[in-house]
């Protein structure tokens, strides 16, 4: 392996060792750890298969290796932050709800309590 | 027959008084005040004054305030629900023609307009040009015709109401709503009523936020044409 080849799997290693980190420590939970966790893999057996990646590009035409490699990530990055997006949107909508249930609960909750402070008084 | 006026309000502490007296002086229905999270004097206004009302912990935007109101209304079995402005711009005395209208002609939303007929309003040039897009685009977009989509003075009857507990927009929800009542098919019609100036706090509505507005209520009403 030449030392690029050794740096690229040495930086792919951290990241999986990040992800692991992360996934222990419950920062990253349940499906968003599975999905760092995939990527990382990912990441990792691109860096050790340099040359299947060469011939691949040069397949599709591609005489820059690393160009298929950043346009790839990029699409992957991309997708990734939309389902991101997606679940923030998910999240918003339950957070609206929790919301205007607490907010309707008090309510009620203050309703009775007035009424019970009526009968009380008669 | 049970009607609720909902009150969405969002720092209004220098009209809500106002506002909430007027409304119980002139008709004699339910209201419920939903204050949406304000951070100033709006809450202990309504704690004060004993007027009948409910407190978001959080600001949730105009849209989430009046979701509270209608599912509000559905949980406590209310017949239709009408949105009333707390900054005073909505006057009371056009209520009862607004119900009558929603009550004899069957239809499932009734929106006070201010072009319908010639009212006294004076809104600026832009604020009418932006008025004027909006009706093409649900004309284009949903096929109907709607002189004032941007009232939020409306009734709307229990089917709706229901419908709007399920689901309804966080900001800026006048336009996109009646292109959605409109593609499932819901009957819409305009009653002629009058605007006052606003009575009192400031308008949210910025150069930027109103090229936001335009351009996300664009943007839903289209795909929900296209693909609803």
């Amino acid at each position: 392996m030449s030392s690029v080849q050794w740096i690229t799997v040495a930086l792919a290693f951290l990241f999986l060792i990040q992800v692991i980190s992360y996934s222990v420590r419950n920062q990253l939970r349940d499906r968003q750890a599975f999905l760092w966790f995939s990527l990382s893999i990912i990441g990792l057996l691109a860096a050790f298969g340099l040359e299947p990646l060469n011939r691949f590009a040069a397949v599709l035409g591609i005489s820059y290796m690393p160009a298929l490699v950043f346009a790839i990530a990029f699409l992957v990055v991309l997708n990734v932050l939309m389902y991101q997006s997606i679940v923030l949107s998910q999240h918003e909508e339950k957070i609206k709800t929790l919301i205007q249930e607490i907010a309707l609960i008090k309510h009620e909750q203050k309703m009775s309590e007035r009424e019970e402070e009526k009968d009380e008084r008669q | 027959m049970k009607i609720l006026v909902i009150i969405p309000a969002y720092n209004e502490e220098a009209t809500i008084q106002n506002t909430v007296l007027n409304l119980q002086r002139i008709c004699p229905y339910d209201y419920i005040v939903i204050n949406d999270g304000s951070t100033d004097r709006t809450g202990d206004i309504l704690d004060q004054s004993g007027f009948h009302h409910l407190d978001l912990p959080v600001n949730l935007g105009i849209g989430g305030a009046m979701q509270t109101g209608y599912r509000y209304a559905l949980e406590h079995g209310y017949d239709y629900a009408i949105q009333l402005d707390a900054d005073g711009q909505h006057d009371p005395n056009d209520l009862e023609t607004l119900v009558r209208e929603m009550i004899t002609s069957g239809y499932d939303m009734v929106i006070g307009s201010r072009f319908v007929e010639k009212t006294n309003y004076k809104g600026s040039r832009c604020r009418r040009l932006g008025i004027l897009y909006f009706c093409y685009l649900l004309y284009l977009a949903c096929g109907v015709k709607i002189t004032d989509p941007t009232s939020g003075y409306r009734i709307v009857n229990r089917r709706v109401i229901r419908e709007f507990a399920r689901e309804y927009p966080i900001d800026y929800p006048e336009v996109e709503v009646i292109a959605r009542l409109a593609k499932k098919g819901y009957k819409i019609k305009e009653v002629k009523v009058e605007m006052n100036a606003r009575q009192g706090g400031r308008s949210s509505i910025t150069p930027f936020k109103s090229l936001y507005y335009m351009t996300k209520v664009t943007f839903t009403s289209l795909i929900r044409a296209i693909f609803s």
